[in-house]
């Protein structure tokens, strides 16, 4: 193996550990909030949305829950996909809809958090 | 073997092979869970859009969430994330050179399940209002 592909993997090791260590704690308020949230109302819902700490808590929670996800499902193409070219179609489509899905949940949030106090 | 040939060449062994261990089957599911939770995040998204889009589209992802159906995939991403995230512990320790000895690796397999199955259940009893 040569030295820059084995650079490349302890890469994705060491990120793949780093954004499990953020990810614990705020996927862990997200999930106690969200079970709560629910069963809730448009308004009560609405209104937690106002909050910037909450706001910012999903802003950064989805990138992050992407980016950690994005490295994981990229193993699983490269170990089951053996079609090099079709592999690396996959792990662009997963990348693709992981910024599209990063960049809609922070844009609805901070369209919800800015009308939200101009109206 | 056909030396003749040299055809012949060993098949590597496929899952359906192996006997279910609680070694392989967690770390199976550990990437099933997984994957498992990188679609559900697209609900968070939803969830979100459902927000700023306005209480009629927010009243229809809810009813669509609370319905029985629903409720089973809800069901089914809380446990896959309280796996991955106990299962995701145990792999930080192992990261961290602890727990390789095979009582270690059983022992905090089972603790895995447990404690997993267990965090799923309270969550549900919290978000249901049953306790706190």
């Amino acid at each position: 193996m040569n030295q820059d592909k084995k650079h490349k993997t302890s890469k994705h090791w060491i990120f793949q550990l780093v954004s499990a260590f953020i990810i614990i704690p705020l996927a862990l308020w997200f999930v106690i909030e969200f079970s709560k949230l629910v069963s809730k109302p448009y308004e009560e819902v609405h209104q937690w949305f106002l909050s910037p700490w909450h706001s910012l808590g999903v802003i950064l929670l989805v990138p992050l829950l992407f980016y950690h996800g994005t490295l994981g499902i990229q193993v699983v193409w490269e170990d089951y996909v053996s079609d090099i070219s079709c592999r690396k179609k996959l792990i662009f489509l997963t990348n693709f809809v992981s910024w599209i899905g990063s960049i809609l949940a922070i844009c609805a949030c901070l369209f919800i958090y800015i009308k939200g106090f101009a109206l | 073997m056909d030396t003749k040939s040299g055809h012949y060449k060993p098949l590597s062994p496929h899952l359906s092979i192996y006997k279910p261990q609680i070694t392989s089957t967690l770390s199976i599911l550990h990437r099933g869970t997984g994957i498992v939770l990188f679609l559900a995040t697209f609900i968070i998204i939803a969830w979100v859009l459902a927000i700023a889009a306005g209480q009629e589209v927010y009243t229809f992802l809810k009813d669509l969430l609370l319905n029985p159906l629903g409720l089973v995939i809800l069901g089914g991403w809380s446990f896959s994330f309280f796996y991955h995230l106990c299962n995701g512990l145990r792999h930080i320790l192992w990261d961290f050179g602890w727990g390789y000895e095979m009582h270690h690796v059983r022992l905090t397999g089972w603790s895995v399940v447990i404690t997993s199955l267990i965090l799923t259940g309270l969550i549900w009893l919290y978000g249901t209002g049953v306790i706190l």
